[in-house]
């Protein structure tokens, strides 16, 4: 599991923005304070995920458009809303474009801090899961195309010898493309295997 | 559209709780005495005007008796038809004591009451309102009378010719006469009793037209000199041709019709009628040759009445226009407010946003003792320096409303009042109690106009809220305004029930409401109101489990004009 990015602080208002670093700091979160949507999309690294707390209210792009942008990028985010004068179409709009939560002002720091935590730990499980199917993905392509065939019949739960039958070879054949697949996908059991083609279904999804 | 008549509608049955019961036109309020009165009405003008009857036949060439028929059953209901016939039978018997035989007055006096009957259902499906006056009311009358007329005259004179009280020779005289007489008193007597009603209801369309008791005594001053003149050149000019000069009689009833409205145009009418009436009796005239005189009277009549309508409906509609007028810089008000309250929220919550944070991080700092005190201290500063940021966005906002009631100027409270009626009546009505107003001269406020309708709507509406509270729908508010000592009150009493005393403690507290709906910032606006205008809002018991609530408001000094 990598380092946790730092938290985006994107509100044009500095007293907020000084306030809400000084918090996190205080808390052992590092972050990154942004006065508009588009100084924060300047700075934003291709393929990295963000997290961070985004007043709605901001000049020019707002911050519901900068959830679209970011969705629009295919960026990976966990993004808590903050509101002045919230109200319902606005948290569901928000919701909707994928944020992870709404708050109003004025806000509670304590529940800040935990939406926080909450936000990172997300978005690290999200990372994490990412990174494993990038790994599956990687070593079924060092299969080879009969080997392929083998694991997908495997998948489907057959016994060796019915692969054999299947794939019209004989069953000593089958059982050497087997310890291949297993060696290859760095399964140590059937059910590892299992979990590596649930990872890739996903991914093609 | 119609406006809502500010009269009630007659109709069948005006009992529907408007809280504007018949007891404004009967002299007795009670349901039961409407009859009685009627029937007393009906024989004293039957007997009145008996001056120039003809024949044996219950026929006047001046009859008004029937314009009672029809504004009962205008205002009562066609199911008061019998009594019709009972008026007709009693008159006939008792006040002509005609020669007719009994059965002969009875069939007649029904097919009269038939008749009118027949007149009273058009004139309520061609949308006449009993009192309001307006042109279409006056269109209705003089369209639909002599029709009406007619048809009861058909009918009577039918009647008695069946029995054989009238010779068949006499029949198309009687006829004639029956109808002038009848159509006559009907346009002359009707919209004189519709004026009453609207007087005695309003005192806005004639009394306040803008033109002050002053205006009217000059009114009926030029009045009474060009009817003079007019009768004089008829009767003491000349004796030759009397009719050539009648259309003298039109200027004055033209000048009271465009002065003062339908009402005085009906006042007028009456009187010319009753003037013209009393000098032909006193120069000896013959009933058949007045008929010419009646026939040009009906014209009069009719103009007058759709020339009076005409100027009512005009000043009307200016009125609605100047009270939607009032209504949408009362919205537009409403709507700042709201905007306003929306921003200050924004102001608000950012400094309370920043102080709650940096107050986290000093407590978190202290209690970890890992900070050192200078970092404490300066989060605290932040708070501090946030914490006068908000109080100075609140203090613009205490500026801004003591300083926005920049439009004073004198107000005279029962005007105020009065140019609320009509929301507040229809207010009244939504709730179905009823709604009264009691208001003296008061001297001038000092004040911003708007902000005490405000608080006068408020009250008001309260107190209608409370009143339609009771089970019994007997729900009652009574507005007054009275002079005090340097000062201006306004009262506003229900008998809706009082207030408990865990309501009274927080009365004036914003935001506290007993109401489904409502944010429970009424009265405590209008107390602010009430209060920066130097004056204060009170409330006690009143009787009959009612509560009374006061706003007394210092009067203008001189400067203040």
């Amino acid at each position: 599991m990598k380092a946790a990015p730092p938290i985006a602080v994107i509100d044009d208002d500095a007293r907020i923005r000084e306030a809400l670093t000084l918090l996190l700091a205080k808390s052992g979160i590092a972050s990154q304070p942004f006065e508009s949507a588009e100084s924060f999309l300047a700075a934003l690294v291709p393929g990295q995920p963000v997290c961070g707390l985004v007043d709605v209210c901001l000049p020019c792009m707002s911050g519901l458009e900068l959830l679209k942008a970011l969705k629009a990028r295919n960026v990976e985010t966990a993004l808590i809303m903050i509101s002045g004068h919230g109200n319902v179409p606005m948290a569901v709009e928000a919701m909707r474009e994928g944020a992870v939560h709404f708050i109003e002002k004025p806000f509670d720091p304590e529940t800040l801090l935990q939406l926080v935590d909450e936000a990172r730990e997300r978005l690290m499980r999200r990372e994490d899961a990412r990174a494993r199917t990038r790994e599956a993905r990687a070593l079924y392509a060092e299969l080879t195309a009969r080997e392929k065939d083998v694991m997908a019949l495997l998948i489907e739960g057959l016994p060796n010898k019915l692969v054999a039958a299947r794939l019209d070879i004989s069953t000593r054949t089958a059982e050497h493309h087997r310890a291949a697949v297993m060696r290859k996908m760095k399964a140590r059991t059937l059910s590892h295997l299992f979990h590596a083609a649930a990872l890739l279904a996903a991914n093609e999804s | 559209m119609e406006r809502p008549a500010a009269i009630p509608h007659s109709g069948a049955g005006n009992r529907r709780a408007q809280g504007r019961p018949m007891r404004f036109w009967l002299p007795s309020p009670g349901r039961g005495a409407a009859p009685y009165a009627y029937l007393g009405a009906y024989l004293a003008l039957e007997w009145g005007s008996q001056m120039h009857s003809f024949d044996f036949l219950d026929i006047a060439l001046w009859n008004p008796s029937p314009a009672a028929s029809l504004v009962l059953l205008a205002a009562r209901g066609l199911g008061y038809t019998p009594l019709l016939a009972v008026a007709g039978l009693v008159s006939s018997l008792v006040v002509h004591q005609s020669a007719q035989s009994f059965s002969g007055a009875l069939f007649s006096s029904v097919m009269l009451a038939l008749g009118y009957a027949a007149l009273a259902f058009a004139l309520a499906r061609a949308g006449f309102v009993l009192g309001r006056g307006g042109l279409r009311d006056a269109a209705c009358l003089v369209v639909l009378a002599p029709a009406g007329a007619l048809l009861t005259a058909l009918l009577a004179c039918g009647a008695v010719l069946a029995t054989g009280d009238l010779p068949e020779h006499r029949f198309a005289t009687a006829l004639t006469q029956f109808w002038v007489g009848d159509t006559l008193g009907i346009l002359v007597a009707m919209p004189a009793a519709s004026a009453w009603l609207a007087l005695r209801r309003v005192r806005l369309d004639m009394w306040g037209a803008g033109n002050g008791r002053r205006g009217i005594a000059a009114d009926i001053a030029v009045f009474a000199a060009g009817l003079g003149a007019a009768l004089w050149c008829m009767f003491g000019l000349a004796a030759s041709n009397d009719h050539q000069f009648f259309y003298l009689m039109f200027l004055p009833v033209i000048w009271i019709a465009i002065r003062q409205g339908f009402a005085g145009a009906a006042i007028a009418i009456l009187f010319a009628q009753l003037a013209l009436l009393t000098v032909t009796q006193a120069v000896g005239y013959a009933a058949d040759a007045i008929v010419g005189l009646q026939m040009l009277m009906l014209t009069l009549a009719a103009t007058g009445h759709l020339l009076g309508a005409s100027v009512s409906d005009r000043r009307r509609s200016e009125a609605g226009a100047k009270m939607q007028q009032a209504e949408l810089a009362r919205m537009a008000r409403n709507t700042t407010a709201g905007a306003m309250g929306v921003a200050l929220a924004h102001q608000i919550s950012q400094p309370l946003s920043t102080i709650a944070t940096h107050i986290h991080v000093a407590r978190r700092l202290a209690s970890d003792g890992q900070g050192a005190s200078a970092e404490i201290a300066e989060s605290l500063a932040v708070a501090a320096e946030e914490m006068r940021r908000a109080q100075h966005v609140l203090g613009a906002l205490r500026e801004f409303i003591s300083h926005g009631k920049a439009q004073t100027a004198p107000v005279d409270l029962a005007a105020l009042v009065l140019r609320l009626v009509d929301i507040l009546r229809a207010e009244a009505a939504r709730h179905g109690v009823g709604l009264s107003f009691d208001l003296a001269a008061v001297p001038a406020i000092s004040a911003d106009a708007l902000q005490i309708e405000q608080v006068v709507l408020n009250l008001v509406t309260n107190a209608l809220e409370a009143a339609a509270e009771r089970p019994d729908r007997r729900g009652r508010v009574v507005v007054r305004t009275t002079a005090r000592p340097g000062a201006a009150r306004i009262l506003v009493e229900d008998n809706g029930g009082g207030i408990g005393e865990d309501v009274a403690a927080q009365l004036y507290e914003p935001f506290v409401t007993t109401k489904a709906s409502g944010m429970g910032l009424g009265l405590a606006l209008s107390r602010q109101i009430v209060v920066l205008h130097g004056g204060r809002l009170w409330w006690e018991a009143a009787q009959h489990d009612g509560t009374r609530f006061a706003a007394e408001l210092p009067v203008a000094r001189e400067s203040d004009g």
